[in-house]
């Protein structure tokens, strides 16, 4: 179970550090506004 | 059998066009669509007199003859093809007379094409109502046509219309705007190469991509280009259509001054008599100044049951995983660094939502354009138009769409100017930041007999204070990079209305929705990351601080708990947070902040209302009790100088920090894109951070 455990949070955490460089690293180079996602949080 | 003569009915939107082609056809009229496109056709028959009627055509509303969508293609295409069965022999431009400015654009855009133009003026019942007075015979002279005032409602008019378009021929073709002053070399070969065309006749063929245009445009531009022509780039096009508009409006506001007058004073309808008071110098502002109140009030007010509500729930929820779920790395990541993560970002819902509400309502009602207006007078006294205001006033919610919102600013330095001050106006993402110190460090009183309390004052005092700082530094800017002023600024006001129960509610909840979901996914990436930092290190006093601690502390008769929380204390101090904080700490000492302030202030800089989650995500690594974000901050403990480590000093030190720095990745990237250069966004950021600091370090030096 402990193990498993690690299993998942470094999954998450994998996730979470692409989704951040992603995000701020590499963004997407046409961020349109007004989709409800412009970029701006 | 009598003669027949074409007549096109033309006008901006919301003219009265309709009802005045209903008022000159009757019943006598069709509706179909016009050939291979879906664009309604309506057209009917107007008897003038018994040998003369009109076919009448009720073109599409379009602003300008700079076409963007398929209706209005359709009314350049008519305008421009003389071959079509359509084109007119007389055109009737109708205006309405509140928004004269705005419609005669159009008109001198027909008048130009040499065309037999008549100035419709409609609705010309209101203007006794709203002491409107024209001088008609100025009008016609300077426009060189016939000008007939309507109402088409009351049937008002009609009659003078009918007899203006029986003497169509008499009607003088001559253009009233010299358009090729805009480029009088390339006017002049494009009338050598074309002199039996209409000069503007050519530029809109060049200019336009509608179907007719298209087809001419290319044969023309062959042509242009064997009689060794400039051929422009559409950049150098769209850049003279500009232009174009420039001089336009330069021509109708120089005439609107002599020609048309509104005496506001003696204006009796209900929203010249509210835009008296509204837009008043003084009481205008006043006004203004009183809605803020209200709203930052309301922020506070109304939002501290359902604040209190989810922050203890989020509390509990953490509480409850740690106890429940089975021990291990997971377990601790969602207690002690998801839940309390995403509760430093819910918590703001209601908050952000009743400011949401404000704004739609202002926006729904008319309100928010007279709130451009006022401002619009005092931007010019610091060198920016009431273009930049449109901006300036968006950057409340988010800068990102600020940013793109300057792209309708012709002069490039009032746009690079306003560009680089937007930043500075209170965004959305500021506010999380705003609430909690706040919350922790301006007391609760209240003036003016309970109605205002300091944290809605120092709130809203943020607030003027970006917005002050804004146009400041515009000021500054503008005496360094000297901005060409131009002369107008074009705005619609908007009639009054009572806003709309759900348009307002779609837009709260849509407003609320993108900040909670954008910022939470940042939020929630944030907290996993910083949680693992925390939660892990190298190093003996951090592998074996239970024995460390527990030895260190044997003589002396701590508690279970105390015991523990020296244990969580000393863990996070060496783990992988508290190393890179250690480092931060000595730059943000002086400004009264501790490292893992120094770390919330770091993991911000990609968005500043990851500040809060941060802190919640930090305090909460090690902790088993069940507690909210802003207890645990209140229970910090400065530890060089003892007491409360939010304290006023840090407390204003740390609000006037995020009130200038620019923490916003996004802003950055899309100040890059706009400006096509690095260069900008980094002084941008340099400045701003730097001017952070020192606003910081003298608030805390001066009041700690």
């Amino acid at each position: 179970m402990y193990i498993l455990q690690y299993i998942i949070v470094g999954l998450i955490a994998l996730g979470a550090i692409v989704y951040l460089l992603k995000k701020y690293a590499f963004p997407a180079k046409d961020q349109g506004c007004g989709d409800g996602d412009c970029g701006c949080h | 059998m009598g003669k027949s003569i074409n007549v096109a009915l033309i006008g901006n939107p919301n003219t009265g066009k309709t009802s005045l082609f209903n008022r000159l056809t009757g019943l006598n009229q069709k509706v179909g669509n016009y050939p291979g496109i879906t664009v309604e056709k309506k057209e009917g028959i107007c008897k003038l007199s018994p040998r003369l009627k009109a076919h009448i055509l009720d073109l599409p509303g379009t602003y300008s003859l700079n076409t963007s969508s398929l209706d209005e293609s359709v009314v350049v295409e008519t305008l421009l093809n003389r071959n079509s069965k359509d084109f007119p022999d007389v055109a009737v431009v109708i205006s309405d007379v509140e928004n004269l400015k705005r419609n005669l654009l159009l008109f001198t855009q027909i008048k130009d094409l040499e065309i037999p133009s008549i100035l419709v003026i409609n609705m010309a019942d209101r203007m006794q109502r709203k002491a409107i007075t024209l001088d008609i015979d100025l009008l016609e002279e300077e426009l060189n046509t016939r000008v007939v005032l309507v109402s088409a409602r009351k049937n008002q008019g009609i009659d003078q219309l009918k007899k203006a378009i029986i003497e169509y021929k008499s009607l003088n073709t001559k253009p009233c705007v010299n358009a090729s002053s805009i480029d009088p070399e390339y006017f002049d070969n494009l009338k050598k190469a074309y002199p039996k065309q209409s000069i503007y006749k050519l530029w809109l063929v060049i200019t336009q991509d509608v179907n007719f245009g298209k087809i001419d445009r290319n044969r023309d531009l062959e042509n242009l280009k064997q009689a060794s022509f400039e051929v422009k780039s559409e950049n150098d096009l769209k850049k003279l259509q500009h232009q174009e508009t420039v001089v336009r409006y330069q021509f109708i506001n120089g005439l609107l001054k002599k020609a048309l007058n509104v005496d506001q004073s003696q204006a009796k309808d209900l929203r010249s008599r509210l835009d008296r008071i509204l837009l008043h110098k003084v009481w205008g502002y006043l006004i203004f100044f009183a809605i803020l109140l209200l709203i930052f009030q309301a922020i506070y007010d109304w939002s501290s049951y359902p604040m209190d509500w989810i922050d203890s729930a989020f509390a509990k929820a953490s509480s409850w995983a740690q106890t429940t779920l089975p021990a291990g790395p997971f377990t601790d990541l969602l207690a002690e660094g998801i839940i309390p993560g995403l509760g430093g970002i819910v918590i703001f819902i209601p908050q952000i939502a009743i400011l949401f509400l404000f704004i739609a309502i202002l926006e729904e009602s008319g309100y928010m354009s007279r709130v451009v207006f006022l401002m619009d007078h005092i931007m010019k006294k610091f060198g920016l138009s009431g273009k930049s205001v449109v901006p300036l006033v968006s950057g409340t919610a988010c800068a990102i769409p600020a940013v793109m919102a300057t792209r309708n600013i012709e002069d490039w330095k009032e746009r690079l100017v306003t560009i680089l001050v937007v930043p500075f106006t209170t965004c959305s993402a500021r506010l999380p930041v705003y609430l909690i110190i706040i919350g922790l460090v301006i007391p609760e009183g209240s003036v003016l007999g309970g109605f205002l309390s300091y944290q809605a004052l120092t709130l809203m005092g943020l607030y003027l204070l970006g917005f002050g700082t804004a146009i400041f530094s515009a000021w500054v800017l503008n005496r360094v990079l000297p901005i060409k002023r131009k002369a107008f600024f074009v705005m619609e006001m908007p009639a009054y209305k009572v806003p709309m129960g759900k348009n307002v509610l779609i837009t709260v909840v849509e407003k609320t929705k993108s900040f909670v979901l954008g910022a939470g996914k940042i939020i929630m990436a944030i907290s996993i990351v910083l949680w693992l930092l925390a939660s892990h290190g190298i190093g003996e006093k951090f592998t074996n601080a239970d024995e460390l601690v527990r030895a260190e502390y044997a003589g002396q008769s701590l508690s279970e708990d105390e015991l523990n929380d020296k244990i969580a204390s000393q863990k996070l101090e060496y783990s992988f947070i508290g190393y890179i904080g250690k480092g931060i700490e000595p730059a943000v000492r002086p400004l009264g902040y501790d490292w893992k302030i120094g770390i919330a202030i770091v993991s911000s800089f990609a968005a500043r209302e990851v500040f809060v989650g941060t802190l919640a995500t930090i305090y909460s690594v090690g902790s088993d009790e069940e507690e909210t974000i802003k207890n645990r901050m209140r229970a910090e403990v400065n530890p060089i100088l003892g007491g409360p480590l939010f304290n006023f000093a840090s407390g204003i030190s740390l609000l006037l920090f995020y009130a200038f720095a620019m923490q916003c990745m996004s802003t950055l990237a899309i100040v890059k894109r706009e400006t096509n250069s690095w260069k900008w966004p980094a002084i941008q950021f340099t400045a701003m951070t730097v001017i952070a600091y020192f606003a910081a370090l003298a608030a805390y030096q001066l009041l700690s």
